[in-house]
């Protein structure tokens, strides 16, 4: 191949979450369900199954399903999917007293409440800290309707659009089915079932084919890897090694179940509850079906046979009839994203501990820009390679500060974990500045002033003053002066909310009007 | 209240049905529901719109008696103010429902809680053989071609919308008493995307026999004017 020569054959490897959004999203760009110019192929191990977890997503999620034409009732229907409005954070706090349970939510809100323009957090630092609400409560409407099982949205609602911001919890392996039914028949994307062997590499560095066990060779001119954490392509072909970030991010394993609902009508939370244990923290996932719910741990500070048992009494009554799942991995990413003519997207790119369930989310960004950017020949190779590179090392890095917040301000000491976790050399350079800083000054949309941060301003509040950040106030009264605006603002959370409380039907109500009629498109 | 039981000669051959004026089914409804057909000759009178079900998101065809939620500018204790009753909104305590079991099934039934029926007055529903009399077939006719008519309006509405000729729509007007008047949440014909639409579609939507309805609805929009001159008139 020639550096003018035109890239025009995509080859993604691996189906699991991340290579069917990647080829849809491609797909739909290049048009090549109407188009000959591009082509999408998508090659998938049949022997290899996908990684199966990863059921939270960003709200992002609804322009990327709406853009690729799919129907939100049909992938509602399809995927057990029901709406998630954000995540309530457990015991996170400070150690639990016996049964005591404390929790703050992290909802995904920015209809009502947006610190951007207008930031209610300082004065909620200013009211009485015995008696005021909480900060969630007293500046999101999302959080009063999160905490009552209600829907974001009614049946009349049109589909995708929303009266509180929502994406969705999904059954992965159910989406991959889905998504690759979809991309197969409506978007034009080519299916290959085989098992790549390894990747052919030509005489200037440039992967040029794939050598297959079951169908011989594939020649392509661009490759996505998705192969998960193995990395194929981008790490065992071209060697690109990894970083882990394990003395950031202690979190090795997982230990994964399904959990049937105890009868038809009991309620569905519309938001992932992530609650903290001595030595990790569970996740739960309400699906239409059933939920997932899982505990992530690290092996360093716990046996994964405590961790069985944790997970189990979080579960209680049915935790002995259930099956369960092992996983491991280690959080870090790739020294780069894309070399050559290859990108790598998903678990092979990165990953980080599923707490802020960021890694669909960062798919979605990563295949947009490659959409968006791709490029036309080798020759441009270079420059949108290091481009992307920067983006996403960014992105990352950002990430790994968020996810790292909600364990180094936490008050827990009821082990080494959280020990271990708030020790000062375990924190980046730059969440501790920014830490530092707002202990005296407020959280400004200008410390989250870069384009693509995947955490703002709203998300750092919630989780900051969720876990009782301490910011001093006594440098900030004097500078405040729209007392009056504020208290309209607090007293419009409430009423919102009150109003919303009314109109909107219980999540599980929803989900079954969504089976039984569906929403319209406008 | 109403409650339907299946029509039953060996339990309802005694009855019979008063007339009584035939609106009593629509004081407070500002919208009332249609059939297809029946937009031809209710879109000289009254704004021919959808509305979402609440409790189903699904589109319903329909008149708009009022200009507020819950508001009748037609009904009145004398008599429906109208020339053309909307069909649902005369009682009959005939109707047709679906078995559950079997969509295309349909039995008859009598709404026994219904005010028009007596044992005394009126006119027989089964003769004295205990065969159906020609007032119930008539009833039982009127009730069929209601339930056809609003059958036909599922497969219309699917079709503006996968052609995209639906848009939401609120109604806001201003009264001679300086009420505003706002009725949210109403979708009608988008004349423009009609105007765009390529030949092959708009062939479609005559084949499909749709058309005349699409105008129809159009034409209907006009009728907010009358709504509104009546609305002063009654405020007067
Ligand atoms: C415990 C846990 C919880 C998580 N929770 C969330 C969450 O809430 N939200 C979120 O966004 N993410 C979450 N994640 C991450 C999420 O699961 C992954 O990002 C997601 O599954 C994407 O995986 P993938 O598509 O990159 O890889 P995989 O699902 O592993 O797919 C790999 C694909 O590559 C194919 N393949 C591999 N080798 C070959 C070969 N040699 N030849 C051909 N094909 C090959 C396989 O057949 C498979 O199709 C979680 C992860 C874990 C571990």
């Amino acid at each position: 191949m020639n550096n003018q020569d035109s890239l025009s054959h995509v080859i993604v490897v691996g189906g699991g979450t991340a290579g069917w959004i990647t080829a849809g999203i491609l797909a739909k760009r290049f048009d090549c369900a109407n188009n000959q110019s591009m082509r999408v192929s998508l090659v998938e191990s049949p022997n290899i199954p996908i990684l199966g977890v990863g059921e939270g997503t960003w709200p992002t999620i609804r322009n990327t399903l709406q853009s690729l034409g799919i129907s939100e009732t049909e992938f509602i229907r399809n995927c057990d999917g029901t709406f998630k409005q954000g995540s309530e954070f457990v015991n996170w706090v400070h150690t639990p007293k016996d049964g005591e349970k404390s929790s703050y939510y992290h909802p995904l809100n920015s209809v009502y409440h947006s610190a951007y323009d207008f930031n209610l957090a300082a004065y909620w630092l200013l009211q009485d800290s015995e008696n005021r609400q909480s900060y969630d409560f007293a500046t999101a409407s999302q959080a009063h309707i999160c905490s009552v099982f209600k829907a974001p949205k009614k049946i009349t609602t049109p589909e995708f659009s929303a009266l509180q911001n929502y994406s969705y919890h999904l059954d992965a392996n159910k989406f991959a089915r889905f998504m690759h039914e979809h991309c197969v028949n409506k978007l034009g994307v080519e299916y290959i079932s085989a098992d790549v062997l390894r990747a052919n590499i030509d005489n200037d560095g440039y992967i040029s084919s794939l050598q297959t066990e079951q169908v011989g060779t594939i020649s392509g001119d661009f490759f996505v890897d998705c192969t998960g954490s193995r990395a194929l392509l981008l790490g065992e072909t071209l060697g690109v090694a990894y970083q882990s970030i394990k003395d950031v991010i202690f979190n090795d394993r997982a230990i994964a179940t399904h959990v049937p609902y105890e009868n038809d009508d009991s309620p569905i939370a519309s938001n992932t509850i992530a609650t903290a244990h001595q030595n990790g923290w569970t996740w739960d996932i309400g699906l239409s079906e059933r939920r997932g719910v899982g505990i992530v741990y690290s092996a360093d500070h716990t046996s994964e046979a405590e961790a069985e048992l944790t997970l189990k009494s979080y579960i209680g009554a049915q935790a002995d009839s259930l099956s369960y799942r092992g996983l491991q991995f280690e959080s870090g990413y790739r020294e780069k994203f894309w070399k050559k003519n290859c990108v790598a997207i998903g678990m092979s790119a990165a990953f980080i501990e599923p707490l802020e369930a960021s890694a669909i989310f960062l798919v979605e960004a990563a295949a947009n820009m490659l959409a968006e950017q791709f490029p036309s020949t080798r020759d441009d190779l270079k420059y949108v390679s290091e481009q992307y590179n920067d983006i996403f090392r960014l992105r990352w890095d950002k990430t790994v500060d968020f996810v790292k917040l909600h364990y180094c301000i936490t008050k827990r000491r009821d082990s080494d974990y959280w020990i271990d976790n708030c020790a000062v050399n375990s924190i980046p350079e730059s969440l501790q500045d920014k830490l530092k800083h707002w202990q005296s000054h407020l959280p400004s949309k200008y410390d989250f002033d870069y384009a693509f941060e995947p955490f703002v301003l709203d998300s750092y509040l919630f989780v900051l003053y969720g876990m009782q950040f301490q910011t001093k106030v006594k440098y900030i009264s004097n500078r405040l002066t729209e007392w009056e605006k504020a208290k309209y603002m607090f007293d419009q959370v409430q009423s919102v909310a009150n109003k919303l409380n009314q109109e909107l039907p219980t999540h599980r109500q929803l989900l079954n009007q969504v089976k039984e009629y569906g929403f319209s498109t406008i | 209240m109403s409650n339907y039981q299946p029509l039953d000669k060996s339990k309802h051959q005694e009855l019979k049905i008063k007339p009584i004026h035939p609106c009593v089914l629509a004081k407070e409804k500002g919208v009332i529901p249609i059939g297809l057909r029946e937009t031809v000759t209710a879109c000289a009178e009254y704004p021919v719109v959808f509305v979402k079900d609440d409790s189903t998101g699904q589109f319903r065809l329909v008149v708009l008696v009022g200009l507020r939620p819950n508001q009748s500018l037609f009904y009145s204790s004398d008599g429906w103010l109208g020339k053309h009753i909307p069909k649902s909104a005369r009682s009959s305590p005939i109707a047709l429902t679906q078995i559950a079991s079997d969509e295309h099934s349909l039995i008859v039934c009598v709404d026994t809680d219904s005010k028009m029926l007596s044992k005394v007055d009126g006119r027989s529903l089964f003769d004295d053989n205990g065969a159906q009399s020609d007032f119930l077939n008539e009833l039982i006719a009127d009730a069929e071609d209601l339930y056809a008519d609003h059958q036909l309006v599922k497969p219309f509405c699917d079709l503006l919308l996968e052609q995209n000729l639906l848009s939401p729509f609120s109604l806001n007007v201003e009264a001679e008493d300086g009420s505003n008047l706002e009725l949210k949440g109403l979708y009608s014909i988008d004349e423009a995307k009609l105007n765009q639409l390529d030949k092959d579609m708009l062939i479609k939507l005559r084949d499909q026999g749709a058309l005349p309805f699409v105008y129809a609805m159009l034409f209907s929009m006009a009728r907010i004017d009358s709504l509104l001159k009546r609305y002063n008139e009654q405020s007067r």
